[in-house]
């Protein structure tokens, strides 16, 4: 019988994961009943889990190496230098993902005592702050992709498509600034995790639109847009 | 988007759908309605039929244009394909009519139908929708993708997939998997039994989910409402950042129901019965249980609340950042 936390803590990974056993999902969510703490930290696993889950590793657009490719083969062309540079980031972008994905990987080495399984109040908060460096490193590069082909924007569109970022950015600052003040607020950190995941949905759709358009295929914009935007449900 | 819409829009309606459709220029020219002295019309309708058997698929691809399909008997899909030429004189009219095309590809058990605009720069002297109007037998898969216009399905049975970056989505008699997903625009669905996969997703509009029967349930929104009634589904995972979301329906045992809002209220309805664990928090909103949820083991501060009612069973979790969660029983 589970009754201690730190009884209970390393089998935490296990339970967010579904593997545990009926016998000792009961006992921890017997626990859980009297301790706010350890509950807390299943929480917090949880969204670390769905967060990393709903951003997926994101795939080069094809458009993007096609252009890569067409561009190198250009003697004397400035331009390819520029997409090496995107084709890079998003490279990046998907192994930072999969850094983040790890709660999720099911091949991950698991030993008697390994810590992928334990949960603590530190261990936490330092996966919570990695998931949200990988987030805003995402973020970072999928804008510079979206201000290297905004050129075509209408100052409507343009104006539209700031509005709904407006929202997501509005609701990082307040999460931000609530977790300033009280680092361990649980609808704070799972407002941040998911408002930086809908930004990174909201980017990618944008970049994923201008790429299908690049390959000459506006009515698959469509289908690769809201593929993107559907990301984080 | 109705029929003769193109010619009674209005000028704010056409920047919302540029504002959507025109996102890096996703949208040719050719198939913008553009307010320009198009004063001559014409209609090109054809109508295609495609032996889809009981379970064919049928895969629509559009640019500018409404699709709405519904289930009819038989194994046969009939496909009318209504193409609205506009332009200045009648020679545009026709020209336009001649470079906008529909592409289609009938394969083993299905067919593809695909708008085909010519690639061209700078403006064009017409511009040209394309609708679909289909009737399909009921056991059909169906994948429509359109970057501005409605889509409506009705009694569809098979694997039902909708992509529209601008414009409606309307799902009615849902049997398969559903996958719905907007950029920007509503999303309505009703009548679904199924124990497949249910995902509604809109960057920007409301979702709406009504007469829910099955399996797992996800619904996420940027801007917008998600409202889900009269439900009885297994899980429900149900996001909005800026607006509210609702639950109102019933609990299966070892279930599990995330709702989730940034700025919104997190609204619960719980059938009379159910028995579930409840842990709700909010930043800086209220937490207001109704009296007759008769929770026990209460752990409750200002902005937390945690109970369980009845023997408990399903898992039940509000969070809000600045809104409040509201539960009662119906």
């Amino acid at each position: 019988m589970m009754t201690r936390c730190e009884d209970v803590r390393p089998a935490l990974g296990d339970l967010v994961d579904r593997d545990a056993d009926a016998a000792t999902t009961d006992a921890i969510e017997a626990h859980f009943a009297g301790c706010d703490a350890c509950r807390g930290l299943a929480a917090d696993l949880v969204r670390l889990r769905d967060a990393a889950a709903s951003l997926g590793p994101v795939a080069p657009p094809d458009a993007v190496w096609a252009r890569l490719e067409a561009a190198r083969r250009t003697p004397g062309s400035g331009a390819w230098r520029q997409w090496v540079g995107l084709a890079a980031a998003l490279v990046l972008i998907t192994i930072g993902v999969y850094a983040v994905n790890r709660w999720t990987a099911s091949d991950a080495p698991q030993t008697s005592g390994n810590a992928r399984g334990e949960a603590s109040v530190e261990g936490v908060n330092e996966e919570l702050r990695l998931a949200l460096d990988h987030y805003e490193n995402a973020i970072g590069q999928l804008k510079m992709l979206v201000a290297t082909g905004d050129d075509s924007l209408e100052p409507e569109v343009a104006a539209t498509l700031d509005r709904n970022m407006a929202i997501i950015d509005e609701a990082i600052l307040d999460s931000r600034a609530a977790l300033s003040d009280d680092p361990s607020n649980q609808p704070a950190r799972a407002s941040l995790l998911e408002a930086l995941s809908q930004k990174v949905n909201v980017l990618q759709a944008t970049v994923l639109l201008m790429n299908a358009m690049g390959q000459g295929d506006p009515a698959g914009a469509a289908e690769a847009a809201a593929r993107a935007a559907g990301k984080s449900s | 988007m109705r029929e003769g819409a193109v010619v009674q829009q209005s000028s704010s309606y056409v920047i919302a759908v540029l504002a959507a459709g025109l996102i890096a220029g996703a949208v040719p020219l050719a198939a913008v309605p553009q307010d320009r002295d198009f004063g001559e019309e014409q209609v090109d309708r054809q109508t295609r039929t495609f032996d889809l058997g009981a379970s064919g698929f049928l895969d629509l691809t559009n640019v500018t244009g409404d699709i709405t399909v519904t289930a009819g008997p038989g194994s046969r899909a009939e496909v009318e394909i209504v193409r609205r030429s506009r332009g200045r004189t009648a020679a545009d009219v026709r020209r336009g009519l001649d470079e906008v095309t529909v592409e289609i590809v009938e394969e083993r058990g299905g067919a593809r139908l695909r708008a085909r605009y010519p690639e061209r720069q700078g403006r064009t002297p017409y511009s040209v929708s394309v609708a679909y109007v289909v009737t399909a037998p009921a056991g059909t898969r169906l994948t429509a993708n359109s970057v501005v216009g409605d889509v409506t399905a009705r009694g569809i049975e098979g694997d039902v997939s909708v992509d529209v970056i601008s414009g409606s989505i309307d799902v009615r008699g849902v049997r398969a998997s559903l996958v719905a997903k907007a950029v920007s625009g509503d999303v309505t669905v009703a009548d679904v039994r199924t124990d497949a996969a249910v995902e509604v997703t809109s960057i920007n509009g409301d979702i709406t989910l009504r007469d829910i029967q099955g399996g797992g349930l996800r619904v996420n929104t940027v801007a917008g409402s998600v409202r889900v009634l009269d439900a009885r589904v297994t899980s429900a995972d149900l996001k909005s950042m800026a607006g509210d979301v609702t639950y109102q329906g019933s609990l299966a045992a070892g279930g599990r129901y995330d709702l989730q809002a940034h700025s919104g209220d997190v609204e619960i309805v719980v059938d009379g019965a159910a028995e579930f664990d409840f842990d709700a928090r909010t930043f800086s909103g209220d937490i207001t249980p109704d009296a007759n949820l008769a929770l026990t083991n209460v752990s409750a501060t200002r902005r937390t609340l945690r109970g369980r009612a009845g023997g408990g069973g399903a898992a039940l979790s509000a969070t809000t950042f600045s809104g409040d969660v509201v539960i009662r029983r119906r």
